[in-house]
């Protein structure tokens, strides 16, 4: 039980903190005009988030259970 | 080369390989047999409807114009589906239970299943639509020409844009009307269209990915390569406020965007077969996002370094393969630019064309015909799909007629961002009707209508500023010459990008106007049920809640109701389910409100809550006061609850009060203990001077020689026996009477150090007989208790007594100090004698309780002076204390309140105050 509200919590606050990694104040501390790879600083960086942020969504979502009463398959006949 | 006729045949054949694909997803789903049309990887697929020929054409252009700008759109869904647990879970729920059928819907019956809410949504949804749809049919225009461009012979240069766009949009709203309105299904499910959706989807990303691929490592030579040519040929691409404000606001709209968008909605939420399937999409989604934005900005830089000047950045995803002769890669980049825009196109106008049937057209036709509700069987689903038909084909004239109005001027993503702006409006009614209990339909009308017009003056009529000399003029000078009310500088707020103005005040408008409003309205019970039904759908597991028609409608009224919208088939299993679940046969199914109540689900599934929540009270001559009803047993179940607490409360109370008699009764039991040992104590004091005034009595009458001495002695004897029976019995009398409160006397100021000298001239015999002396410490002046001078003075001399008498020390000695603090007057009353024994000191203020002493027979008190003078002290509101003194003998302490100085002349303090302070 526990574990389960950490994982939602953690659910919770990736949006916000993904919100705030790509917005200014923070954002602005990788918008340099350097390279790495040959590819501007902020481009990685935001990629770099983005690829984060799925990752760590694809395992949470894997880890969370399901809390939902059982399926009625009455409604799969349509 | 390819040659027009050639292109448009390619479409064309593409088209109907969608047109098999969605029928046999239709007929597999129809015969049971979904299985993989219903797995999360068609559902994510389906939900990148999100990606349009905007994002296939149009983020290269925008990429081109305003660099890493392009990727706002894509992360704010992103951050959407990362937090899938908390609004689109709820959204999915809330969709799934009460069968909603559209974002109209959904807002319409949150909020009272209100018909104006619905219309409204409706209308601007449709509005917001249509420059999106503009949107779609220039990027095809445009793609046909662009890739037909080299075929000077074809048949197409003969064709203006327009003409090429009406095509266009005559037919995909054929194609549209073939496929999203074949039947009324009864949960609004298009399995064959999403099983076409997801195909296309596989199409352009894969379209796009080969393009990207092509271009970067092709013929750019990596990503390095291309940055590097990019700088070389002095393109910047670096600038220092790519994180702006536009960056938000492009990032919230898109965000927004991807809830509130129709087809958005009717594929993520209305299409949904399974709540689980957000567990994939959740992260599947923006990863397909990622992928289709990766090679974005490469493309656009090389097509910016290599292609030559003035050619439009929207088409470099075609324009790249053809200039490097891969005529056969643009001719897929083609087709993926055309899927992009067919998917958008199919899923917008069905999810419109369901909106404007179910809360336009329904509300028009039952509230204008009487006899739609029992004519013949067919006329309302007739009703429906016409209307559904006619409104697929209107909003793609509307979306032609935009296009044809605004021109060729705007840039791709410039018009999709107008749309997104449109349709964010919803979204602070949508999160109050997830959300907020309190949120009133009055503030949802108001706020949505408030944002709605700010975004049409700031954003939709400017966006008609370059053909309409008119509206330019408007926005240079101000309607009637108001600066302050200049589109693009509302309230003076000037020098803004005018997309961040625009969304700032009409998202800031509309939300403030949704909580000033829903605070100072109030719901209708209607509203107050649904709201709970909304916000707290994880708190219920039984959808049965909102059966509030009740009436005298007969079963078969009711059945050919149904029939009418779900048809016979699904309208008989329904009814037999229901008949079976109540353990009846079908025939005696009574028309209950339960059974209402669920018709009217299943209804609302297909023509949306407001229209079902309409007919059905059309059909039953109900008695609507079942609404109250429903509050009623909500209020039983609250009296339920509450009835019980009290219970609970009421049988606390009684353990309380059994605990509390039970001390009582112990404390009775003790009372009488102490009067049993009081009387006992009594008869034991008196029987002993009894005993030797008999026995000197006896020896008096049986020896008549006793000389004239002896018999004068033992007289004396008896009298003084007699004496000391009579004190005793004295002393009993004043305790029990001032026990009872029954000695009556009044305290008036009077000085204490008065009172010491008296009791100490009363001693003056005794000490002299001891040969003792009275150390008195430094009287202390002016002061004054409230005491009865008598009284008091009998406990000094008590107290005085017990120090001469029971003193054995060698040099006996008394000292009697006197004190003030605070507001009290204290005097000690210290000796040197043996002190009292620790086990005695509890009780030594009791009755009858005498120290160990050593003093002899005659001397022993009664036991009761202690009690006597306790009972006296604390009458004078005081206290009378055994403490510590300074050397091994007993000390008392006596502690008076000081009455002050300028009182000393006040009336003497009633009966009744004393025993005040004596408590």
């Amino acid at each position: 039980m526990g574990e389960r509200r950490k994982l939602e919590n953690a659910a919770f606050v990736l949006p916000l903190f993904g919100a705030l990694l790509l917005i200014p104040p923070l954002a602005n501390v990788f918008n340099r005009d350097v390279m790495i790879f040959g590819v501007p600083l902020e481009v990685i960086y935001l990629f770099g988030v983005w690829t984060a942020l799925i990752g760590i969504t694809a395992f949470l979502s894997q880890r969370m259970g399901d809390d939902r009463p059982p399926e009625r398959h009455g409604e799969d006949e349509s | 080369m390819l040659s027009a006729n050639f292109v448009i045949f390619i479409a064309f054949g593409y088209v109907c390989l969608l047109f098999v694909l969605a029928y046999f997803g239709d007929k597999r789903a129809r015969d049971g047999n979904a299985g993989f049309l219903r797995s999360p990887l068609v559902y994510t697929l389906s939900i990148s409807v999100y990606c349009t020929s905007w994002t296939f054409y149009g983020a290269v252009g925008s990429a081109a114009r305003n660099g890493l700008e392009f990727l706002t759109i894509y992360m704010g869904p992103t951050l959407v589906f990362v937090g899938w647990w908390f609004i689109l879970r709820k959204l999915v729920r809330i969709g799934r239970t009460q069968r909603i059928t559209s974002v109209a819907d959904l807002l319409s019956s949150r909020f009272g299943k209100s018909g104006r809410l619905a219309v409204l949504v409706t209308l601007i949804a449709v509005i917001g639509t249509t420059p999106y749809i503009a949107l779609q049919l220039k990027a095809i225009t445009s793609s046909i020409r662009v890739i037909s461009a080299a075929d000077v012979a074809g048949g197409l240069s003969s064709f203006d844009d327009v003409t090429l766009a009406l095509g266009v949009a005559a037919g995909m709203a054929l194609f549209t009307i073939l496929f999203g309105t074949r039947n009324v299904d009864a949960k609004e499910q298009h399995h064959g269209v999403v099983a076409a959706i997801a195909f296309e989807a596989v199409i352009k990303m894969l379209a796009l990915l080969a393009v990207g691929i092509f271009v970067v490592f092709g013929v750019g030579g990596g990503f390095e390569a291309i940055y590097q040519r990019a700088v070389e040929s002095g393109i910047s691409i670096h600038s220092e406020d790519t994180f702006g404000p536009r960056w938000v606001a492009t990032l919230v709209l898109s965000a927004a965007a991807v809830l509130c968008l129709p087809r958005q909605f009717q594929i993520t939420v209305v299409e949904n077969s399974n709540e689980d399937h957000l567990r994939t999409a959740g992260w599947a989604f923006p990863a397909y996002l990622l992928l289709m934005s990766v090679f974005t900005m490469p493309i656009a830089l090389y097509g910016l370094t290599t292609l030559p000047n003035g050619s439009n950045p929207d088409m470099f995803v075609l324009t790249l393969p053809l200039a490097t002769g891969n005529t056969w890669l643009a001719l897929f980049a083609f087709i993926g630019g055309f899927s992009s825009a067919t998917s958008m196109i199919i899923v917008a106008t069905i999810a419109l064309s369901i909106m404007v049937s179910n809360h336009i057209v329904m509300p028009i036709a039952l509230s204008s015909s009487e006899t739609l509700g029992t004519g013949d069987g067919r006329g309302v689903t007739q009703l429906l799909l016409n209307s559904r038909r006619i409104s697929i084909a209107f909003v793609l004239f509307l979306g032609f007629l935009y296009f044809w109005l605004t021109g060729n001027s705007d840039a791709l993503a410039a018009i999709g961002l107008i749309s997104f702006a449109g349709v964010a409006q919803f979204l602070p009614a949508m999160i109050a009707a997830l959300y907020w209990r309190d949120a009133t339909v009055k503030g949802a009308i108001a706020a949505t209508l408030m944002g709605f017009s700010i975004w049409a003056w700031t954003m939709f009529l400017p966006s008609f500023g370059s053909t309409s000399p008119w509206i330019s003029d408007l926005m240079q000078h101000g309607p009637w010459g108001i600066a302050l009310l200049r589109p693009e500088a509302l309230f003076g707020l000037e020098g803004m990008d005018p997309l961040v103005h625009s969304v700032f005040w009409s998202l800031f408008l509309n939300s403030a106007t949704l909580i000033l409003v829903s605070i100072f309205t109030s719901q209708s019970t209607l509203e107050r049920v649904q709201a709970t039904l909304f916000v707290d759908v994880f708190r219920r597991h039984s959808a049965d809640q909102s059966n509030f028609i009740r009436g005298s409608a007969t079963v078969n009224d009711l059945f050919f109701v149904a029939q009418r919208i779900l048809g016979g088939e699904r309208t008989y299993a329904l009814f037999e389910g229901f008949a079976r679940e109540r353990g009846v046969s079908r025939g005696n199914v009574e028309p209950s409100p339960e059974l209402i109540g669920q018709l009217e689900r299943e209804l609302a599934g297909s023509i949306g809550a407001a229209s079902a929540h309409v007919m059905l009270s059309k059909v039953v001559s109900g008695n609507e006061v079942s609404l109250e009803e429903v509050m009623q047993i909500a209020d039983e179940t609250q009296q339920v609850i509450e009835y019980s607490q009290r219970l609970e409360q009421t049988s606390e109370e009684l353990r309380n009060t059994a605990a509390q008699l039970q001390e009582a009764n112990e404390q009775m039991r003790k009372l009488d203990q102490q009067k049993d040992d009081f009387l006992s104590q009594v008869s034991h004091e008196v029987r002993t001077p009894m005993t030797s005034i008999r026995s000197f009595a006896e020896i008096l009458l049986e020896h008549r020689d006793l000389s004239g001495d002896q018999r004068k002695r033992f007289t004396s004897t008896i009298h003084q026996e007699s004496l000391r029976l009579t004190r005793l019995l004295d002393e009993i009398l004043d305790l029990s009477a001032l026990e009872r409160g029954e000695r009556e006397w009044v305290n008036t100021p009077i000085d204490p150090n008065a009172v010491i000298a008296r009791a100490i001239e009363v001693c003056e015999p005794l000490l002299q007989q001891r040969n003792m002396q009275v150390d008195i410490g430094p009287a202390i002046g002016g002061v004054l208790v409230a005491a009865d001078p008598d009284r008091l003075a009998q406990v000094f001399i008590n107290l005085l007594s017990n120090a001469i008498k029971y003193n054995d020390a060698e040099a006996p000695q008394v000292k009697i100090y006197s004190a003030v603090t605070g507001h009290d007057f204290i005097v000690d009353i210290e000796d040197n004698g043996p002190g009292i024994e620790v086990s005695d000191q509890r009780r030594i203020f009791e009755k009858f309780s005498r120290g160990r002493r050593r003093g002899d027979r005659d001397e022993a008190g009664s036991g009761l002076g202690l009690a006597i003078s306790y009972q006296i002290i604390s009458r004078m509101g005081g206290r009378l204390d055994l403490v510590s003194g300074r050397g091994r003998g007993a000390c008392f302490r006596v502690s008076l309140p000081l009455v002050p100085a300028e009182k000393k002349k006040r009336r003497p303090r009633s009966k009744k105050d004393q025993q005040g302070a004596a408590e």
